[in-house]
């Protein structure tokens, strides 16, 4: 009969092996995405109890090993088989627990090397047939790992140099030694603490030593580490502020870096060029060397407990924010957002987080009249925001009973420096913001006086400052109109006062028409509009051209055709009564370069024509500029007669896109047609980036009246 | 034979590897307990990223970008360069260019004349950093200011270095830093968009910008950017018709919800919750934004600090006075784009008109940030996608020139957010054109960026098409020397 099953303690155990092994190799595959449930956490923590009895059973197998004439081989496979599952839940634990605390190269190099130490242990066992040399040199690979693991194991619980830690000097705050050089009292440390585990006697890397002044001033392999004259630009300098990446950077990436503090410390150092044998009593208090090396206080170190998520979640809603300062921290903001949502009720339920309310921002709330004892209840408020909150001094005088205040915002609210002087109750209040209008000098002075320890921002004066406004708006429905056009003028700021002219000349604030309310134009005008108002100066001006169309001829001839590029709808473009975008591409603009434009324009004899004015496109980087000459004849069938033509402006510069009337009155003579001749520029001016180039000239409409 | 000697040295056969097998798949079992979604098929909870982040306390909490579209020129602004002054007219020393490569507007040029500021240079506060008078204002305001001088990219062309700086890959699709920022922190007001982005064009040579700037990529789409448009409806689409009351919307709302809620039940479709969200949004946004962009109650010592403009809607002026009223209000990112800066000719003039945009709004922006205290937590960038080279494009004459697109060196500048104030980083060669001192590129600047708003920019990632994408890809490292 088969035997279908039998129970067999080592098929158990080799097939448990197997489990760990497999779920080893998954926590590694998916480490960055472990969630541990609170019991797993318990487990991991069994990791430094655990990782004993591997240490013993190796080294048991291993001795076993070399001893092996002596020892039956069934104990060796034994203690292989014990090693290796020690091993395995040691290792499964250690990385249940790395989840929970551990990060960096130490935690990683011991966690490889146990992790070598286990696959080298779990060949030995299953891979029995394997020659005994082969067996050995994987015996000593296990003893190694094992010992490699331990040390880093160590390193993590107990710190770097844990063994020889008691003959190193215990690191104590002292009082520093005035009459000590200042190298010795200030710079000395720092090198004791971040570069002589390298430097110093018997680890001279870099033929460096840096553990007294006598070594340092002699410097290393590349020379004195401080070049005085330019001691900004000493070899020690440079190295401490190489990129980390860089090789030659100090200290080197896989050591503790330099604080903050220290590299400050360095700089000031160097920049102060001191004598070496100056004294620290020969610094000033405030030198900043000095000040640097005042132990600073952490300000991010809270020790109150933190609220539960629970209370911060209920307090939070769609108009009040409220959050830890970045996850872990105890210490809670509370931001509130839209002033109509807002509930002065509200602020009594943040005593639920009392404790932890570190920053407080009330910006816009309407807090008039709101009683604000509440904000006593937050002994470790430290930031409150209240601008524009239309705050009184009688408020004011609860903020002051908020000793933990470090940063008060209360600009946009009208406040005395009397009702100020309150502050003065604040002594660690460091900022103050109290931008609001209208303040003397005299009364800032006074409050910074009473507030010495407090940066006031008192913000923009804009008393101080004069500038000009910005050019009114000129609104009209359309460019060209039949009998009258209605005009608005408009200006952003309140209290401005428009002033305009017709005829293109440039308003003034005395003499210039007053803007009272909508225009009525009726023939064709230039308009200029400028802004004025006290304590600004006068605005540029705004201008707009209106064209009244009036006749229409009856026929008309181009004498040349327009660039073919430019060529609009032909003559028709230019009495179709539209005036067209400031664009010479738009297509409808008639473009002259090579030839003149010139028109013959046939009147109907009923009609006399008094006016005729010129829609043209001035854009001199685009090369379009005024003619160089224009003429206009009036005739009738008899012959043509040429009139005084009217004054073309010259383009002294390059100016935006824009657009130009030429107007000019006809005789009162008897006519019937109108020539009209534009010679566009032959040779642009000297100014111009294409001097000597050919010019353009562009119309788009021509209006007789 | 031999088979049979193999398995039994190995101890195996059919039967032990079947047995085995079972023991392998139940651990394999046992470990995907602790992967909750590994075997769901579901991806990874957005709200558990969201708890992780911040990863360290950040020191800028919003970001206002105040991006200078078509590249305004460093040696007209922050890099000063007398050398070229000096140098007027004789052409660009190959030992400086190098073989860099240009762009077809001056590759085929026979002549690179060196050209410097048509602007004159002075330094100005007690960081002694040199400003051109083009920029009066900021001027004043120096000692806020983290000017870096040496930032480079690898685009030569508008659209794709834009699209790098904001997207951190030249071809588009991947989503913008607001959105990443949007995704990565959210909102802090949840009325308003976590995101938004304002337009303004100067009378400069413009170049476009398309939505795929503020495009959220693959990100779920409410980390778009929103953007404002210049109307009296600064977020189209927002208000109410005409004679419908807040009470007949909030009825429509809540039956629509009701129904999504219908359909939610029946798809688990996560994109129905996301919209119901939006739909609320939307409605809490109807009473957010008239409240914010309405300029109407500013007090005159505002207009006067952004100058007139800032009330005439769609300027730069408006648009900083409202990205300062948004910012204020929560909003994580607000991003401007002010076009007009491209000169390739006709400099000196385009770029009087432009700095005029943009000089005293952008001055304003610090100072009136400055005096409400939220400097220090609002970071303030200005710049544009690229510099613009040291010769001339075009035809040369002393009072007029034209620059082509140069990535190898240019300026920008920051402040406020936990950038060092009065700081000058950086430095280019004489000629201005390429760095030699502490180079910057733009996923440096986009990681310093994640740094100060408290991201770890290699850890911030979303898996996308089986690989996770970053804003940095897989470069930048943060420049600390710039971080207060």
């Amino acid at each position: 009969m088969p035997i279908l099953f039998r129970f067999s303690w080592k098929t158990v155990l080799d097939n448990l092996l197997l489990g760990y092994t497999v779920l080893i190799f998954f926590m590694l595959w998916f480490e960055p995405q472990l969630e541990l449930p609170v019991g797993l956490q318990v487990v991991g923590r069994t990791h430094p109890l655990l990782l004993h009895f591997p240490i013993v059973l190796v080294l048991i197998a291993t001795i076993l090993g070399f001893l092996k004439p002596a020892v039956p081989s069934s104990y060796q496979r034994l203690a292989w088989q014990l090693s290796a599952h020690l091993l395995a839940l040691t290792v499964l634990t250690g990385l249940l627990l790395k989840q929970q605390d551990y990060e960096g190269d130490t935690a990683s190099l011991h966690q490889w090397w146990a992790i070598g130490t286990y696959v080298a242990v779990l060949l030995i066992y299953t891979l029995q047939f394997l020659p005994a040399a082969f067996k050995q040199a994987l015996t000593l690979l296990a003893a190694a790992g094992l010992i490699g693991a331990g040390h880093f194991g160590a390193s993590l619980t107990h710190g770097e140099n844990f063994i020889t830690g008691p003959l190193a000097e215990e690191p104590e705050f002292k009082p520093l030694d005035e009459q000590d050089l200042v190298f010795n009292q200030l710079i000395q440390p720092v090198l004791d603490q971040k570069c002589v585990t390298c430097h110093r006697a018997g680890k001279s890397k870099g033929e460096l030593q840096l553990d007294n002044l006598e070594h340092f001033k002699k410097g290393g392999k590349s020379g004195p580490l401080v070049q005085w004259g330019d001691s900004i630009e000493s070899l020690l300098s440079e190295r401490i502020h190489l990129p980390i990446a860089e090789k030659e950077h100090m200290p080197p990436n896989n050591k503790p870096q330099l604080t903050v503090t220290e590299l400050e410390r360095i700089e000031l150092w160097l920049a102060a060029e001191l004598p070496w044998d100056a004294k620290l009593s020969s610094l000033e208090a405030s030198h900043p060397l000095r000040l640097n090396a005042v132990p600073q206080e952490d300000e991010n170190k809270y020790t109150f407990s933190p609220a539960t998520s629970n209370t911060i979640e209920n307090l939070s809603t769609f108009f009040r924010r409220v959050a830890p300062l970045y996850p872990d921290s105890p210490a809670l903001e509370v931001a509130y957002y839209s002033s109509t949502n807002f509930d002065p009720a509200s602020l009594s339920e943040l005593k639920k987080i009392a404790p932890q309310l570190v920053r407080l921002q009330l910006n816009r709330m309407p807090l008039a009249g709101v009683d604000l004892n509440v904000l006593l209840d937050f002994q470790n408020l430290e930031e409150l925001r209240l601008n524009f909150t239309d705050f009184d001094s009688e408020q004011l005088a609860i903020l002051a009973g908020i000793p933990s205040l470090k940063k008060l915002a209360l600009s946009g609210n009208s406040l005395s420096e009397a009702d100020l002087s309150e502050l003065t109750r604040l002594s660690g209040l460091k900022e103050l913001y109290l931008w609001q209008p209208g303040w003397e000098q005299s009364q800032k002075d006074k409050l910074q006086d009473l507030l010495p320890n407090t940066v006031i921002d008192f913000g923009f004066d804009p008393g101080e400052v004069t500038y000009a406004l910005n050019a009114p708006e000129i609104m009209v429905d359309s460019a060209i109109f039949s009998s009258s056009a209605q005009v608005i003028l408009k200006h952003p700021v309140q209290g401005t006062e428009i002033r305009y002219t017709l005829d293109g000349q440039e308003p003034d604030s005395i003499g210039s028409v007053i803007y009272t309310g909508p225009l009525s134009i009726s023939a064709s005008a230039e308009i200029k509009a400028r802004a004025f108002a006290p304590g600004w100066y006068g605005s540029p001006s705004a201008e707009i051209l209106l064209f009244r169309s009036g006749i229409r001829p009856v026929s008309q001839t181009l004498n040349f055709s327009p660039n073919r590029y430019y060529a609009g709808k032909g003559a028709a473009t230019l009495f179709d009564g539209v005036k067209s975008a400031p664009s010479h591409i738009s297509g409808a603009w008639l473009g002259y370069t090579d030839d003149p434009f010139d028109i013959e324009m046939q009147l109907s004899p009923n009609q006399t024509a008094k006016e005729i004015a010129l829609s043209i496109l001035y854009h001199e980087g685009a090369y379009i500029f005024p003619p160089e000459q224009l003429d206009i004849w009036i005739g009738t069938a008899a012959g043509w007669k040429k009139i005084k033509s009217p004054d073309v402006p010259v383009s002294k510069e390059t100016g935006p896109i824009r657009f130009g009337m030429i107007k000019t009155v006809l005789p009162e003579e008897n006519f019937d047609r109108i020539r009209v001749r534009m010679q566009p520029i032959k040779r642009l001016p000297k100014w111009h980036p294409g001097a000597g180039a050919q010019g353009w000239v562009f119309i788009d409409e021509i209006l007789i009246n | 034979m031999e088979k049979e000697q193999l398995e039994h040295g190995l101890h195996h056969n059919r039967r032990k590897f079947l047995s085995k097998l079972s023991v392998g798949v139940g651990s394999l079992a046992l470990g995907s307990l602790m992967v909750p979604d590994l075997l769901s098929g579901k991806p990874k909870d957005e709200d558990a990223l969201m708890k992780m982040l911040p990863h360290f306390a950040p020191k800028a909490k919003r970001v206002i970008y105040l991006f200078q579209n078509g590249a305004p020129s460093q040696l007209e602004t922050f890099d000063y360069k007398p050398l070229l002054h000096k140098n007027f007219g004789l052409d660009l020393p190959e030992s400086i260019r190098n073989g860099q490569r240009l762009t077809g507007m001056t590759a085929n040029q026979e002549r690179f004349p060196l050209v410097g500021s048509y602007f004159d240079f002075q330094q100005y506060g007690e960081s002694r950093a040199w400003i051109s008078s083009l920029f009066p204002h900021l001027s004043s305001v120096v000692d806020d200011l983290c000017i870096v001088k040496s930032m480079h990219t690898e685009a030569i062309n508008h659209d794709p270095a834009l699209t790098f700086f904001q997207t951190g890959a030249q071809v588009g699709n991947r989503p913008s830093m607001g959105s990443w920022l949007s995704y990565g922190l959210g909102s802090e007001n949840e009325n308003l968009p976590a995101f938004c982005v304002l337009l303004s064009r100067g009378k400069g040579n413009g170049q476009g910008v398309y939505s795929k700037l503020w495009s959220n990529g693959f990100l779920d789409a409410k980390h778009q950017g929103v953007q404002f448009s210049n109307s009296e409806d600064p977020v189209l689409y927002l208000s109410d018709p005409k004679a419908m009351t807040r009470e007949q919307r909030r009825k429509m709302l809540d039956h629509l919800a009701a129904m999504n809620e219908l359909n939610f039940s029946a798809y688990q479709d996560p994109q129905i919750t996301t919209k119901i969200q939006q739909y609320e949004m939307a409605f809490r946004m109807q009473t957010a934004v008239p409240e914010i962009t309405d300029v109407s109650k500013e007090p005159d010592s505002i207009i006067k600090l952004y100058g007139p403009d800032c009330l005439v809607p769609g300027t730069y002026a408006a648009n900083c006075l409202l990205a300062r009223k948004l910012s204020e209000n929560g909003v994580r990112f607000v991003q401007l784009y002010h076009q007009g800066w491209d000169a390739h000719d006709n400099l000196p003039n385009q770029m009087l008109g432009q700095a005029k945009d943009v000089d005293q709004a952008s001055a304003a922006l610090i100072t009136d940030l400055k005096q409400r205290g939220l400097l220090d937590e609002t970071l303030v960038i200005w710049g544009g996608e690229f510099g613009r080279t040291n010769y001339c494009q075009g035809k040369l004459v002393p009072s007029n020139y034209g620059r082509d697109h140069h990535p190898k060196a240019f300026s920008i500048f920051m402040a406020g957010g936990g950038v060092k104030s009065g700081m000058v980083y950086g430095e280019t060669d004489e000629f201005g054109y390429n760095i030699t001192e502490n180079p910057v590129h733009v996923h440096d600047f986009q990681a310093t960026i994640m740094h100060l708003m408290g991201i770890n920019h290699e850890k911030f990632t979303y898996k996308h098409l089986g690989r996770r994408y970053r804003l940095t890809d897989v470069h930048g490292s943060v420049v600390h020397d710039l971080i207060a």
